[in-house]
C-alpha cells in the first residue's frame, strides 16, 4: 500500500533517495524548461500571428492569477474576491516608476530608490497610524497604554498647531490625515531628489545587456512585494471572518483600492496610466508562470501547505497543535497577492496602458471562476480552467462581448449546478494524489458480531 | 441659515435613498437569514424592475416571448420528463414536481399577451396605469426571484456555499450582459417618463429652501410600512414562525413539519416584489435607467443589510438608511465627495466587519467548541 | 518519544489554581483548582453541563480565565494563546471529534511535527535542509502512527475511517505535539465495550510509554473508576467532591449529583 504516496511531500523523490539527489531531481527539470522558454519565445514571436500570440499572453497572465488565488482560495479556503485590487496595485507600481523613473528600463538603480523611498514613506506613515491605535487597544494593565496615547496626543497638537499656522483657519477633522499624505509625500519626493541622481549614475555605469534586465526584474519584484504589503494589510482583519463576509469584505477592499487608485493624481486618475514602455514578452511572462506555478506547487504540497490546509479545515484543531492559525491565513495572502501583483506589474508592461476600470469586480470574479472551475485546492485544474476559460471568449470570438458573457455565465451556472466540485474535483492531474479516495474494507470480518 | 436648510435638504435626499436601499435590503438580509446565501443577483433584480417598469410605461411589452425561447423551454421540460424517467420516476411524479414551473409557463402566454395590449393603450398619468405598471413589474419580478431561485439555487442546496455564492455571481453577470444585448434592453441608458405615478410629481413642500418632493414621502412612509409589516409577518403569523426556523436550523424545521421549499420560495418571491417596487422607485425619482444600474446599489443594499445586522429585517431597514444618509452626506460636505462615495460605503462595510460582524442589531453566535 | 529528562523538572505540574468562567450572568466553572503531575492519570467526572469541557477549554488557552491563573511548571499560561499553550506543552482531544477531515492519517499527525512558518525560502528551492526535514517527519509520523497501531491506515482520508480509528487518530495527534499533558475530552463516548477496554490499555500504555500527565473527562463511571487515581466532581461548575474511586463512590453529594435526592 502506498502510504508514502499518501504523504503529500513525496512526490519527487522516494523515502531513500540521499537529500542532494532529491534536490537535483527537483530543481534541474524546472531549471532546464526555464532555460527553454528562451528558444520557444524567440521561435514564436517570429512564427506566430501577433493575434494567437495575444491569446498565449493571455492564458500566462491568467494561469498566474488563478494559481495565485488558489492558494488563498482553495488551500487556505479563504474565499477572496479582492485578487483584482491586488493585481492593480502591482500594475500602478511597476507602470509608475516604468514611466517616470526609468525611460525604457535603463535605470535599474533609481527603480531601485524608488521601492526603497516608497518602503519608507509607508513604513513612517503605518508606524505613525500604529502609534495612533495602540492607545485604543486593550491591554491588561492601563498603564501600558498611556504612553501611548500621550504620544497621539502630542502628535495630534503638534499637528493642528501646525496646520493653524500654515493653511487652515480652522482645521477640519481630517486634516491629520491629509498633512499625513502630504508630509509622506514630501519626504518621498526629497527622497527621490536626494538619491535619484547617485542611482542614476550607477546605472548608467553598467553595461546595456545587464542594465535592462535588471530594471524589469527590480520593477517586478517591487511591484510584487508591494502587492504583497498590501495583501498583508488585507488578510490581517480577514482573520476575523469567515465564508461569506470574508467574500464580501475583500471585495470591498479590492474595490476601496481601486478607488483609490482612480483618485489619485500621480496615479494618472480615472484615465489611468498611458505609454507605459513595453517590456514582456512570451519569454519573462513563461518564466514567471513557471516560477509561480513551480513556487505555489511546492509552499503547497510542503509543510508550510500541510499546516494551511490543516488551518483550513478546522481552526480549532490546528491551533490546539500549535500551529499559528493567523500566521498562515495571512501568510496565503501575502503570497498569494505577491504573485498577482507580479502578473499586473507584467499585464501593465505588456498593455502599455492601464486604467482603473480594467481592475474592477469582473476582474475580480474571473479568477475566482476559474479556480472554482478548475477544483479548489488543485493546481492543475486551476491551470487547466485558465486555459478553457481564457480560449473560450476567443473562441465565440465572433459574438459581441454582452453575448460572450452571457454564454460565460450561462456556462458557469451549469457547470456548477452539474458538477460543482470543479473539472477535477481538487485532484491534480500528476503526480497522482492518493488516488481515488479510499474508505478501509467493511470490518465485519475483523470483529466477530453476536447474532 | 444657510447651513440648516441645506442641512435638512441633504437630511431629506438620504432618507429617500436610504428608503430605495432599505427596500432592497430587506431582501438581501430575509434570504441570507433562511439560506445563508449572498444573492449577488438580487440587485440585478432591482435593475429588471426599473427596466419592466419603463418598459411596460411605454407600451415596449413584447406581445409574446421569442420563438426560440419557447422551444427551449418545452425541450427542457421534456428533457426534464426524459431523464427523470430514465431515473426511475413516474411521470406523474415528475408532473407534481415541476407543475409550479409549467403553470408559470402556460400562464405567462396570456399574461404577457394582455400585457403588451394594455401597456400600449395606456395613458399617462392615471391611477388605472400606475396600478398596470407596478403590478406587471411586481409579477414579473417576483416570477424572476422563483425562477432563480427553484433553477439555480435549490440544486446547490447541500453543496458547499462556494458553489451557491459562484451560481449567484453567474445569475447576476448573466442578466446584466443579457440586459445588455440591443434584442433585450440594450447598452444605452434610458430615461422614465415624466409622470408614470400620478400625484407624485413635484413637491410636496417648497418652503424656506427646502424641497420635499412627494417621491420622497412616499419612499419613506412606503419602507416604514413594509418594515413593519414585514415585522409583523414574521413575528407573528406561522409563516414567520417557519420562516424564523428555517433560518436558525434547516433540516431540524424540516423534520419539524415546516416546508421549506415553500418557505424559501417566499422569501425570494417577496425580496424580488420589493426590489421590483425600488427599481421603479428609482426610475422616477433618479429618471435613468441601464442594464448595469443595480450593481452599485445592490452592494450598498448587501452593505447596509450586513451594517445593521444581516437576518434582522429591522437593521436591514435601518442600516440601509444610515447608509443614505452618510452617502448623501460624504457627497454634499467632503470636497470631491461624489468620487469617494461609493468607497465610502467599503470602508463601512469593512469597519462594520472588524468592530462587530454581526452588526447593529444582530446578535453574536459563538461556535461551541 | 518524550524528551529525554533534560529538563524534567521544568514542566512536570500542571496548577490550575481557583479558576472561574463567566459567560454573562452565567457561571460556567467557579474556583476550579487541579494539580497535575507527570504520570498522574486524573478524571474529571460530573452530569451534563457542569463545566468539564469548558474547564479544558479554559485550561488549553480557548478561553481565558475570568480570574485565577493557571501555571505550568513555573510559567503562567493562562490567558495566552492556544497553539502557544500547545507548544508550552498541553495537548487536548475534543469531545465531537475535530479531525482534519479532508486530509490523509498520515498528513493528520504530521502538521504537528513540523508546524513551524519559517523556512520559507528553503521550501520554495527545495533545498536539501527541506528535503532531510520532511523525511525526518516522514518517519516520526510513521512511527507514532506504528505506536497506535494506525500505520497500515496511513493513507486514508481521515473522513473514512471508522470511529474508533478517528478516536485513535486524535489521540494521535495530540500525541505528535510531544505534550507534557494531555487532556482528553470523552474520549470513550459512542464505543461499544469491546472498545472501551481496547481505549482503557491505550490510555494506560501511553501513560508509560510517554511519560505525560493525563486528565479524562469521561461518562462512563467504570473506565473512569478502573484507571483513574484521582477523580475530581463537577456540578454546575462547583467542584463537590475530589478524591479516590472508591471515596467518589460514597460520597454522598456525588450521588445526589447523579441520581437525585433520595424519595424519603
Amino acid at each position: 500500500m502506498s502510504w508514502r504516496k499518501s504523504n503529500i511531500l513525496n512526490y519527487f523523490a522516494g523515502q531513500d533517495t540521499p537529500p542532494w539527489r532529491a534536490v537535483l531531481l527537483a530543481n534541474v527539470p524546472v531549471a532546464a524548461i526555464l532555460l527553454a522558454m528562451i528558444p520557444i519565445g524567440r521561435v514564436l514571436e517570429d512564427n506566430l500571428d501577433p493575434y494567437y500570440l495575444r491569446v498565449v499572453m493571455l492564458i500566462g497572465f491568467n494561469i498566474i492569477l488563478a494559481v495565485s488565488l488558489q492558494l488563498i482560495n482553495g488551500f487556505s479556503g479563504q474565499f477572496s474576491l479582492g485578487h483584482a485590487g491586488f493585481m492593480a496595485v502591482g500594475a500602478y507600481l511597476a507602470g509608475f516608476p516604468a514611466l517616470q523613473y526609468s525611460k525604457d528600463f535603463n535605470d535599474p538603480s533609481t527603480t531601485l530608490i524608488f521601492f526603497i523611498s516608497l518602503l519608507i514613506a509607508v513604513g513612517l506613515g503605518a508606524a505613525v497610524l500604529w502609534m495612533f491605535f495602540l492607545g485604543m487597544r486593550r491591554t491588561r494593565h492601563v498603564h501600558r497604554s498611556l504612553p501611548g496615547i500621550l504620544l497621539m496626543v502630542l502628535l495630534v497638537w503638534i499637528v493642528t498647531d501646525f496646520a493653524v499656522a500654515s493653511k487652515y483657519q480652522h482645521p477640519p477633522f481630517w486634516a491629520f490625515w491629509s498633512l499625513l499624505a502630504d508630509s509622506l509625500q514630501g519626504l518621498f519626493g526629497s527622497m527621490m531628489n536626494l538619491l535619484g541622481p547617485m542611482a542614476a549614475s550607477i546605472s548608467a555605469a553598467m553595461p546595456g545587456a545587464v542594465r535592462r534586465p535588471l530594471c524589469f526584474i527590480v520593477l517586478l519584484y517591487g511591484a510584487g512585494c508591494c502587492a504583497s504589503a498590501v495583501g498583508f494589510i488585507v488578510g490581517l482583519p480577514a482573520l476575523r471572518l469567515r465564508g461569506d463576509y470574508l467574500a464580501i469584505a475583500t471585495l470591498g477592499f479590492g474595490e476601496i483600492i481601486r478607488i483609490a487608485i482612480q483618485n489619485s493624481r500621480p496615479l494618472g486618475g480615472a484615465l489611468g496610466l498611458t505609454s507605459i514602455p513595453k517590456y514582456t514578452d512570451f519569454t519573462w511572462l513563461y518564466v514567471v508562470v513557471i516560477i509561480t506555478i513551480v513556487a505555489i506547487w511546492r509552499i503547497a504540497y510542503s509543510s508550510k501547505g500541510r499546516a494551511i490546509m490543516a488551518v483550513r479545515e478546522d481552526e480549532i484543531a490546528a491551533s490546539s497543535i500549535g500551529v499559528n492559525t493567523t500566521t498562515f491565513k495571512v501568510m496565503a495572502f501575502t503570497i498569494g497577492a505577491f504573485f498577482a501583483g507580479i502578473a499586473g506589474a507584467l499585464f501593465s508592461l505588456h498593455e502599455q496602458s492601464i486604467s482603473p476600470y480594467q481592475f474592477g469586480v469582473v476582474k475580480s470574479i474571473e479568477p475566482v471562476v476559474m479556480v472554482t472551475l478548475g477544483g479548489l485546492g488543485s493546481i492543475s485544474g486551476a491551470i487547466l480552467a485558465a486555459i478553457v476559460l481564457t480560449l473560450l471568449p476567443e473562441v465565440l470570438r465572433d459574438i459581441s462581448p454582452q453575448d460572450r458573457m452571457v454564454i460565460y455565465s450561462l456556462l458557469l451556472v451549469v457547470m456548477m449546478i452539474l458538477r460543482p466540485q470543479g473539472l477535477l474535483g481538487g485532484r491534480e492531474l500528476w503526480p497522482r494524489r492518493r488516488g481515488p479516495l479510499r474508505s478501509p474494507a467493511p470490518a465485519c470480518s475483523e470483529r466477530a458480531v453476536p447474532v | 441659515m444657510q447651513n440648516v436648510t441645506q442641512f435638512i435638504q441633504q437630511l431629506i435626499n438620504g432618507l429617500s435613498l436610504g428608503s430605495i436601499y432599505a427596500l432592497i435590503a430587506v431582501g438581501y438580509t430575509m434570504v441570507y437569514g433562511v439560506l445563508q446565501l449572498i444573492n449577488f443577483a438580487h440587485g440585478d433584480v432591482f435593475m429588471i424592475g426599473a427596466m419592466v417598469g419603463l418598459y411596460a410605461a411605454t407600451g415596449g411589452v413584447p406581445p409574446a416571448l421569442p420563438w426560440w425561447l419557447h422551444v427551449v423551454i418545452i425541450g427542457g421540460f421534456i428533457a426534464t420528463f426524459a431523464v427523470q424517467w430514465f431515473r426511475g420516476r413516474r411521470p406523474a411524479a415528475t408532473f407534481q414536481r415541476i407543475l409550479p414551473l409549467m403553470a408559470i409557463y402556460v400562464i405567462s402566454i396570456p399574461v404577457l399577451f394582455a400585457a403588451s395590449f394594455i401597456s400600449r393603450r395606456l395613458s399617462l398619468p392615471a391611477w388605472s396605469a400606475t396600478i398596470f405598471v407596478m403590478g406587471f413589474t411586481i409579477a414579473t419580478c417576483g416570477t424572476l426571484g422563483y425562477l432563480i431561485e427553484r433553477l439555480a439555487y435549490r440544486p446547490l442546496r447541500d453543496r458547499p456555499r462556494i458553489n451557491s455564492l459562484i451560481t449567484a455571481i453567474g445569475i447576476s453577470l448573466l442578466l446584466e450582459y443579457g440586459g445588455q444585448n440591443p434584442r433585450v434592453f440594450g447598452p444605452t441608458p434610458q430615461a422614465y417618463p415624466n409622470q408614470v405615478i400620478p400625484l407624485l410629481n413635484g413637491a410636496l413642500v417648497n418652503a424656506h429652501g427646502i424641497v420635499i418632493l412627494k417621491i420622497d414621502v412616499l419612499v419613506l412612509a412606503l419602507t416604514i410600512l413594509i418594515m413593519v409589516g414585514l415585522s409583523f409577518v414574521v413575528l407573528k403569523t406561522r409563516t414567520g414562525l417557519g420562516l424564523r426556523a428555517v433560518s436558525y436550523r434547516f433540516d431540524t424545521a424540516a423534520l419539524m413539519g415546516v416546508n421549506i421549499n415553500s418557505i424559501v420560495s417566499f422569501t425570494f418571491v417577496l425580496g424580488s416584489c420589493l426590489a421590483a417596487v425600488a427599481g421603479i422607485l428609482w426610475g422616477v425619482k433618479y429618471t435613468r435607467v441601464d442594464p448595469l444600474m443595480g450593481l452599485m446599489p445592490g452592494f450598498k443594499a448587501f452593505i447596509a443589510a450586513v451594517f445593521g445586522g444581516i437576518g434582522n429585517i429591522t437593521g436591514a431597514v435601518l442600516g440601509a438608511v444610515v447608509l443614505g444618509l452618510i452617502e448623501v452626506m460624504v457627497v454634499g460636505y467632503l470636497p470631491g465627495g461624489s468620487q469617494y462615495k461609493d468607497g465610502v460605503a467599503f470602508v463601512i462595510l469593512i469597519a462594520i466587519l472588524l468592530v462587530k460582524p454581526s452588526g447593529l442589531l444582530g446578535k453574536n453566535v459563538v461556535e461551541k467548541v | 518519544m518524550n524528551d529525554g529528562g533534560s529538563l524534567a523538572s521544568a514542566t512536570d505540574v500542571l496548577r490550575v489554581e481557583h479558576i472561574t468562567r463567566r459567560f454573562g450572568g452565567l457561571l460556567a466553572v467557579g474556583d476550579f483548582s487541579l494539580d497535575l503531575h507527570k504520570g498522574d492519570l486524573q478524571g474529571l467526572i460530573g452530569p451534563n453541563g457542569a463545566g468539564k469541557t469548558t474547564a479544558f477549554n479554559v485550561i488549553t488557552g480557548v478561553y481565558a480565565p475570568t480570574s485565577g491563573q493557571i501555571h505550568l511548571g513555573n510559567k503562567r499560561i493562562d490567558g495566552l494563546q492556544p497553539a502557544v499553550i500547545n507548544r508550552a506543552g498541553i495537548a487536548r482531544t475534543f469531545q465531537n471529534i475535530r479531525l482534519f477531515q479532508n486530509l490523509s492519517v498520515l498528513d493528520n499527525v504530521a502538521v504537528a511535527f513540523d508546524r513551524s512558518p519559517r523556512g520559507l525560502w528553503h521550501t520554495i528551492l527545495h533545498s536539501p535542509q527541506s528535503e532531510r526535514r520532511r523525511k525526518q517527519v516522514e518517519q516520526q509520523s510513521m512511527d507514532l502512527l506504528a505506536t497506535l497501531g494506525l500505520d497500515d491506515k496511513a493513507g486514508f482520508i481521515a473522513k473514512n475511517l471508522p470511529y474508533g480509528d478517528q478516536r485513535r487518530l486524535e489521540i494521535a495527534r495530540a500525541l505528535a505535539t510531544q505534550p507534557t499533558m494531555l487532556l482528553l475530552d470523552e474520549p470513550a463516548a459512542g464505543m461499544n465495550p469491546q472498545e472501551k477496554v481496547e481505549l482503557m490499555e491505550l490510555i494506560r500504555f501511553i501513560r508509560q510509554q510517554f511519560r505525560l500527565g493525563i486528565l479524562l473527562i469521561e461518562h462512563d463511571m467504570k473506565l473512569v473508576m478502573s484507571i483513574c487515581e484521582k477523580i475530581t466532581v463537577l456540578d454546575h461548575g462547583e467542584t463537590i467532591a475530589l478524591g479516590t474511586a472508591q471515596e467518589i463512590q460514597c460520597n454522598p453529594d456525588v450521588i445526589e449529583a447523579y441520581l437525585g435526592e433520595p424519595v424519603h
